[in-house]
Formats: C-alpha cells, structure tokens, sequence
C-alpha cells in the first residue's frame, strides 16, 4: 500500500469517542467576509453571480442595503466535516455531507468565528464498498461579531480502511471520461443558459410545487477546478508547514513514488495514482464543493432578497477528474410557517453518467406580495 | 501535440509593439486583492510558505512595532497585480515565460490598506535563445498606490514569449529525470526547516554587518502540487474555474489545451499543475512560478532584516525552471554597505539554487538597516 492502511479497532473508536462534546481546535480560513475574500470563494466555486463580485451590488437594491456573502462562503471560514475531530490515524475518510441552518446574513465586513465539537460515532458494519466503517458526526456554529448565531452546521465523515476499499474497489468501473464535441456543446449551452435572478424579486405567490431550477453546470472537472476551490476556502499544507503536520501526524502522509517526495493523503484530491489505491480511477473533488454547486443552484433561483434557511446534502459518491456536473433543483412544497413564506425543493448534483453524485434538500424564505417590501428581519442583537 | 502552435510573425511583434506605453485597463488589470486584509496578508504568506513571521500575521506583535500594526510582505503587491509581461497579450499560441522582476518599494503597505495599480507594457525586444527559435521579450511597468495617492511601489517585469512547438524540438531541458530525495538529504531539509530564523524585533543594525555576511538559507521544496495550490492562495491560482474558464476559453481560445483524456478544454496555466500541459512546451514536468520563486527570495531578505529593517530593491532574473521534485535553497550575501540620503543600506546579492547546485534565480537587492546613531522616532 502506497499510504498508512490503519485499522479501524475498539480501541481506535474508544479513543475517538473520548473527543464527542469538547470543542475541537480547528482551523479558520477566512476570518472576515472581506469583499475580497467573498470574491476569491465564489469565483473558486465557480459562480459568475455579479452579487458575489461587485461591492457596489446590493448597495440600493436589496434588503440587506450592501453587499453579503453567499451562504456556502461559511465553508471557506472552516469547513463542517465530520473529519475535523481526527481519530483513527491512518483511516481514509470520506466526507459524507452536511446539515445546514442559516439564521442571520453574512454581510460585507462581517468578522466569523466558529466553534466545533464532535457529537457522534457510530460503527457501521460490512459495507459492500468498504467493509467496516465508522461514521463521525460534528456539530459547527458560526458567529459573526455581534455574537448572533449566524448559522449551524452538522456534518458528517465516513472513515473506512484504505485496503478494504481498494479491494472492494466499489467505483472500480468508474472511468475518465471522454466528451465528444456533441457532450461538450451541451455542457456549454448549459453554461450559457445560466442566470442569477439578482435584484429581481421571486414572489411565494408565483412559485409553483414541481416548478424546476434552470440547471447549473460544472465541469468537466480538471485538476485546475479542485485547486480552484480550495484557493478560497482551504488551508493549504505545503513547503515547511507539510513535514511539521505530519511529524505530528504521521499516519497522514506517505512518500511520492517518483520522488520519494513527503506527500500528505489528501493527494486523492490531486493525483490519480493515490486516489488508485483507494479505488477510486482518478483524483476526486472536495465534496464540500459540490454543496457550494448546488447553493449557487438556489442562489441563482431565489434573488437577493430571499434567504436560504436549510440545506441538507449527502455526498454518495465522488466526482472524479472529467466528471461533468449538472445542478438540478425542483420546488416540492410551498407553505407559511407564522410570518414566513417558504419553499421547500429538492436539489442534487447529477453526473454525465445520469447518476445523482449528491441528493439535497432545501427550504428557502421568500417575499411574498402579502407584505409589501418584504418584513424587516433583525440580527438578534437588534431586538 | 495538446497545445496550440503558433509562431512569432513580424505583424505579430509589430502589433505588439503598438501597445506600448498605453496604460492597460479593464479585464487585464483584475486584481486578486483590492484591500490588504488580515486573511488576504496570511493568505499571501501561506501562498509561498512565509509561516513563520508574526509581523504580517499577529496583531498583537505587530502593535508593538514601528508599524504599530500587520504589514504586507513586499512581494504581496503581486496579488494586487501582476507585472509580468503577460497582461501584455498578443502572439497567440506563443508561449510566455514570466523571466524576471525589478522591484522599488517606496513606502510601507498597512493592514487594510487599499492598493490600486497601474499597468503598461514599456518595450518590446527580439532575441534568439538557446531554448526556442524565435523569442519576443516583454517588458511592463506597474505602478502601485495606496488609499493616500501615495506611490508605495514601482515594479517592472518581463516575460519571453517562445514558439511551443520549437522550445519542445529543441528540448534544452530533456536530460532532466525527477530528483529523488534521500532520507538524508530529507533530514537536512526538515532540520533547516526547523531552523529557519526570523530576525523579527532584534534590530539587525547596519553597524553590525559586514560585507561577506550571509543570510541563513531557507529551503523551499521538494516542489510538488500542494506548493503550487498553495501558491493559487496568494494570487488566485492564475486560471479560472467552470464557468469563468469557459468564458475566458471563448474569447482566448489559444489559452487554452486540450487534455487527452477527456478532451475538455483547460486553460495554460496548468502547466504548473499537470505533466501533460507542460510536456507541451518541452518541460519534463510541472514547474513553479516565476514570481512565486521571487518572492521566496524576497523572503530570505525579510527574514534577515528583521522588523526595522526595509526592503528598498530587489531585481531577480528566472534563469532555469524549478519542476516538481526540485528543492531551491534561498541565500543571500552582503556585498556592499554604504550610506545614502541618510539612510544606512547594504547591497545584497540573492538567489535561488537548487539541489544540483545551479543557480536557477540570480538576484540583487538594496536593504535600508536601523542604525544605532539614528535618531529615535524618524
């Protein structure tokens, strides 16, 4: 085996377990939603909304009276992976989704600090992909500087044992795939047909159950679309900071075949051959990317003046380099909830394959023409 | 063959050559930085493996000296913009190399200060090189000011646009192979590592130094792909992503290679990144970035001179490339020392050089040093 193939035991799981409910040291990418910082995570996602761009956005038009962050930038201050609370050293670990609720608005400026604890482990047994398992569950609360609560993140890792996976290989038919000049140009129509609704305004009292998203594309993925992303929401691990991780970390790195160069296991996300020994035919996304593709789905329907309240996302499977990506969404439900408007949706990643790499769901407040200009909603420090 | 072919005409220079000294606008001036925030300062820092040095990291250090608060490492205006020669444009499907840097800086950047820039290209020369047949040199000039209109740096930088299909017949760089580390050679570099040394707020007066004085060498590599995504924090990666490289793909398409295997379209920036992409211009692999190589040697500087000490020049040529399992070893010599309009400055020879001890950036640069007969508060 190319990296550490450590054991998931009882005394690893006891170990872990001892973590659940003490908040864990944790790394922050971002500190502040400065506008350049806004910028970098959304043009690493991907996402031409001009909201995300332009400081000037926002300023007369929407409710917020200035610019704001998209939702998904809370990933670029730390990300709520299950994997946050460590344990099991040499165990690979797949990052298995997140559980969002959002009460408060980032604004430009806003300053984010984060706390998160470890709340679950839980054994799973015998999975067909990757026999024993573990799953590890952490809870992640944003706050901005006046102490609101701005959002809570659950999310959830899936940690199973490296030579079990490459054994069972369960996505070992999974190839590169080769777009013909006919799959390219509907992937670019895809493109072209994207639009954020922006400054207009989404009623409630014209949405309809069943109506669907105009879809968003990704892809096809190439190593220069996973660097993308963690450019603006990821620490790197690199030059003198590299050998220091891994003296402390030893489980987590390994010795580059060509070069013998230290390299950490996160290279499943950057070279084929160590995303091979996994099972898996070629270097994969950062799931958490995926999650911000389908927030700028929602984004892009809902208009700057609605808020997303919840999203719940599963990442079921990776998406390797030359994967291309369809974001898909469907309204499944309107109703009031007290004052509020809401929409419920249903909202996935689809791959070239037809296959649904990450089914969500979703609940979005809108304005409805009920209340004229929408209700004034205060960070609870104002009431 | 993965990238576009194209050669150097004489109506592609002279078309080149109508765009100099016109100030550059819009879509080439995009700048990855507009403010100098705390994460954007820590974001540039981790980008070329500058960890360890409080005073652009740590308000509570910084409160403490003459700055009074975080300042921005002098090469970080990079992220502000790019002066290499490339927002020149022009010759499409002539590759482009970014060569060399020529910094001034003039004033201090503060946390939170907002820089703007200015680009021009300012000459264009043709030259043979050994490594491709016809080569066109580029050279631009950017002007950095802050919130105050106050020029806090000039810089000029230069690229050499090459013909793809000849650099890679000619094949300077084919008896390369990977470097492969030793257990050994990996100690020392981890050992080094551990080492390295900030002069921080131990004043490195002039008084003290002496021609002939080295800096303690910092050790950048074995290069590899986290290097060059870290690298993508400082100044935004160079390419884009979805949505943005389409786009950019459609208006530029000789940016642009196709991968073999899946036959999407990417942009050229991945020849720091993939094999494949730098195959195309007959580099045996992924290599770093010019500019990135520069500012590690700007960092063998900063760490030197301590807190009260400024970095005024740094001139840097890129003279070989630096591929993935490369280490570079930064140093730097005193070589003059001497007093000008005041101020208590050394000359200092600085430069990168790798393991098989070739001197792969050779460099100048000018430091202003505190001296111990100046008076306080200036």
């Amino acid at each position: 085996m190319l990296m550490p193939d450590g054991k998931i035991t009882a005394e690893g799981i006891k170990e872990l377990k001892k973590r659940i409910g003490i908040p864990l040291r944790i790394k922050i990418y971002n500190e502040e939603a400065s506008i350049d910082a806004i910028r970098h995570f959304a043009h690493g996602v991907g996402d031409t909304n001009e909201a995300w761009d332009n400081p000037g956005h926002g300023f007369i038009s929407s409710t917020y009276g200035c610019m704001v962050a998209p939702p998904s930038f809370l990933y670029s201050v730390v990300w709520p992976s299950g994997i946050l609370a460590g344990g099991l050293p040499g165990v690979h670990s797949f990052f298995g989704g997140n559980d969002w609720e959002f009460f408060h608005v980032v604004r430009a400026g806003d300053k984010i600090s984060a706390e998160a604890k470890l709340t679950d482990v839980v054994e799973k047994n015998n999975s067909k992909a990757a026999g024993n398992t573990v799953i590890q569950y952490v809870e992640v609360i944003y706050k901005n500087q006046y102490g609101d609560m701005v959002a809570k993140a659950k999310g959830w890792s899936i940690r199973a044992e490296r030579s079990a996976l490459k054994e069972k290989g369960k996505y070992a038919n999974v190839k590169k795939h080769r777009f013909t000049e006919p799959e390219m140009k509907a992937i670019y129509d895809a493109y072209d047909k994207e639009e954020a609704l922006g400054v207009k305004i989404r009623y409630w009292d014209d949405v309809k159950v069943g109506d669907i998203l105009t879809p968003v594309a990704k892809g096809p993925l190439n190593l220069g679309d996973i660097q993308g992303y963690a450019s603006g929401a990821i620490p790197p691990l690199a030059y003198s900071e590299l050998p220091r991780y891994l003296k402390k970390h030893p489980a987590f790195g390994f010795h580059h075949p060509t070069s013998n160069r230290l390299e950490p296991v996160s290279r499943v996300n950057t070279d084929d051959y160590v995303a091979a020994e996994i099972g898996i035919k070629a270097a994969y996304d950062y799931g958490a990317d995926r999650i911000c593709w389908i927030e700028q789905l929602l984004t892009n329907w809902m208009g700057d003046d609605a808020f997303l309240k919840k999203l719940y996302v599963e990442i079921r499977q990776p998406d390797i380099i030359g994967d291309a990506t369809l974001c898909k969404g469907k309204v499944t439900k309107k109703y009031k909830d007290g004052e509020d408007h809401l929409v419920d949706l249903d909202c996935w990643a689809e791959n070239q394959r037809g296959e649904i790499t990450a089914p969500g769901k979703a609940t979005i407040r809108l304005f409805s023409r009920e209340v004229p200009g929408g209700h004034l909603y205060l960070y609870e420090h104002q009431i | 063959m993965v990238l576009g072919q194209a050669r150097i005409t004489d109506e592609g220079v002279a078309n080149l050559k109508t765009r100099v000294g016109s100030y550059f606008k819009g879509e080439y001036i995009f700048a990855h930085n507009h403010m100098m925030t705390k994460d954007g300062i820590a974001h540039w820092c981790d980008g070329i493996g500058d960890y360890r040095n409080p005073l652009y990291r740590d308000p509570n250090y910084a409160a403490k000296t003459k700055y009074g608060t975080i300042v921005a490492p002098p090469c970080s205006l990079n992220s502000i913009l790019n002066v290499s020669g490339m927002r020149v444009g022009g010759l499409p499907g002539v590759h482009s190399f970014h060569s060399g840097w020529d910094w001034l800086w003039l004033k201090p950047v503060y946390l939170n200060d907002t820089i703007t820039g200015t680009y021009r290209p300012v000459d264009i020369v043709e030259k043979k090189s050994e490594f491709a047949l016809r080569t066109v040199i580029i050279y631009a000039e950017g002007i950095y000011r802050n919130q105050r209109d106050e020029i806090v740096a000039r810089c000029i930088g230069w690229s050499i646009r090459a013909e793809r299909g000849t650099a890679r017949d000619q094949g300077k760089y084919k008896e390369i192979k990977q470097y492969w580390i030793t257990p050994e050679m990996q100690a020392q570099i981890e050992d080094m590592m551990e080492k390295e040394e900030i002069r921080g707020a131990n004043p490195r007066y002039w008084e003290d130094v002496n021609v002939g004085d080295t800096t303690q060498p910092l050790v950048k590599g074995p290069l590899g792909v986290g290097e060059m995504m870290a690298w993508a924090h400082s100044i935004g990666g160079g390419g884009e992503v979805h949505a943005f490289k389409v786009r950019s793909l459609r208006k530029h398409p000789a940016w642009g290679w196709k991968n073999p295997e899946t036959g999407a379209s990417e942009t050229i920036d991945q020849v720091h990144e993939q094999e494949e992409a730098a195959k195309g211009i007959a580099i045996p692999a992924a290599y770093d970035v010019g500019a990135q190589r520069n500012s590690w040697v700007s960092q063998g500087i900063t760490n030197w001179m301590g807190d009260d000490g400024f970095l005024k020049n740094l001139y840097c040529e890129y003279r070989r490339f630096n591929v993935y399992g490369d280490i570079q070893f930064i140093k730097a010599k005193v070589t003059r020392k001497y007093e000008k309009d005041g101020e208590h400055l050394v000359d200092m020879d600085a430069w990168a050089e790798n393991q098989r001890g070739e001197v792969t950036a050779p460099g100048k640069a000018t430091v202003a040093l505190p001296s111990k007969t100046a008076k306080k508060g200036k």
